[in-house]
């Protein structure tokens, strides 16, 4: 095998080049998800990207999408129905912040030594001790998102044979008015709200088919406080309280 | 429902053609991921997008610009680079994958996939 190349300088650019593309993996790939919840411009290039790359699809040539496939495309076009995505501005390449990004990696850095403390911390009459919902022997996907300086922790498991949503929450506390709201976003996509979660304690409810194509394996569950209306809003507000991606068990 | 909402696009960000495209390859790789890659393509089965096969006007369906303008680019760039870029998007594999798909060092190929989008970047947006 031949001597490796030097890796060009970090351009955030091209790291949303590498996102749309698909290409990324761990921390790059933590970081390009990061940066899609925090980093308006951010998201534009992966836009960019997207649509300028996506001409090569034409090449495909045609196919009749398998019925996961066709719901998935049908999911992905509704939440851009309900989302604010048309609001952009043209898109054209421009500079991100190098300074938004480097706090982003410092973010995701945070993000993991807060899930280190997570799984290392004993457990307090604050967190739920058990699971919220017996462990099925069908697919499950879990989700640890803590925040060390903060004291937020969320586990999350998806039943996916079961389409079930489980969460252990605690600190989550949010001002009056507000409540905390989970989201997903899919690889490659923008954040979808899955609604009201309680501030602490457990919580568990059925997950639509919809909801089911977005909770998948390598998409992310991000936690935010909103405007407490009773209805799902359309786009996250900042800061984004915890984050972490859904694995396969 | 794409026609429903067909009027929602921008014209600014590209054609809707294109737009349905990045989701059903953000789709199908979703479903590729969840279900597992139990299948490859052969490299032979690549769609040619600049090497040497030239499309029927009747083949393309996004705007024919966007088309020429990525084929050129994708012209521009060296032979590993925009191979490595079309089996990442064709194929859905990460730079592991494809460092070892292509038996060359995780940094190479990094490097590649990153000196093959600055090109496209540089030629596409410039």
């Amino acid at each position: 095998m031949a001597e490796p190349e030097n890796i060009p300088p970090f351009d955030p650019f091209i790291l949303a080049g590498e996102y749309a593309l698909g290409v990324l993996e761990g921390e790059e790939l933590a970081v390009a998800r990061r940066a899609i919840l925090a980093d308006s411009d951010f998201v534009e290039a992966v836009e960019w990207w997207e649509m300028k790359l996506g001409v090569m699809a034409e090449a495909a040539g045609d196919f009749v999408p398998s019925p996961g496939v066709l719901q998935g495309i049908l999911t992905r076009i509704e939440a851009e129905e309900n989302s604010d995505s048309d609001k952009l501005t043209p898109l054209v390449p421009k500079q991100i912040s190098r300074t938004s990004l480097a706090a982003l990696v410092g973010g995701a850095a945070m993000a993991l030594a807060g899930l280190v403390f997570f799984i290392a911390t004993p457990r307090t009459t604050n967190v739920p001790a058990e699971p919220p919902v017996a462990v099925a022997s069908g697919e499950q996907l879990i989700a640890q998102l803590a925040d060390e300086e903060s004291g937020r922790k969320l586990a999350g498991r998806i039943d996916v044979d079961n389409t079930r949503l489980a969460l252990n929450i605690s600190g989550l506390e949010a001002a009056a008015g507000e409540t905390p709201e989970l989201w997903v976003i899919p690889a490659g996509g923008a954040p979808v709200s899955l609604g009201a979660i309680p501030e602490a304690g457990t919580f568990e409810r059925n997950i639509s088919v919809d909801e089911a194509r977005l909770l998948v394996a390598g998409s992310t569950l991000a936690v935010t406080f909103e405007e407490d209306t009773g209805q799902r809003h359309q786009t996250p507000t900042m800061p984004i309280l915890l984050a972490g991606t859904l694995d396969q068990v | 429902m794409v026609w429903r909402r067909a009027g929602r696009f921008d014209p600014d960000k590209g054609s809707p053609i294109s737009w349905l495209c990045a989701i059903a390859r953000n789709s199908a790789l979703n479903d590729l991921r969840r279900s597992g890659r139990d299948q490859e393509i052969p490299d032979d089965d690549f769609p040619e997008v600049a090497d040497t096969k030239v499309l029927a006007a009747d083949d393309w369906l996004c705007a024919a610009e966007d088309s020429a303008a990525l084929e050129k680019c994708l012209e521009e760039l060296r032979a590993d680079h925009r191979r490595s870029i079309k089996m990442a998007f064709f194929e859905g594999f990460s730079h592991s994958e494809l460092a070892e798909k292509v038996n060359v060092p995780l940094g190479t190929m990094k490097s590649w996939i990153k000196r093959g989008l600055a090109g496209l970047r540089g030629c596409l947006g410039g």
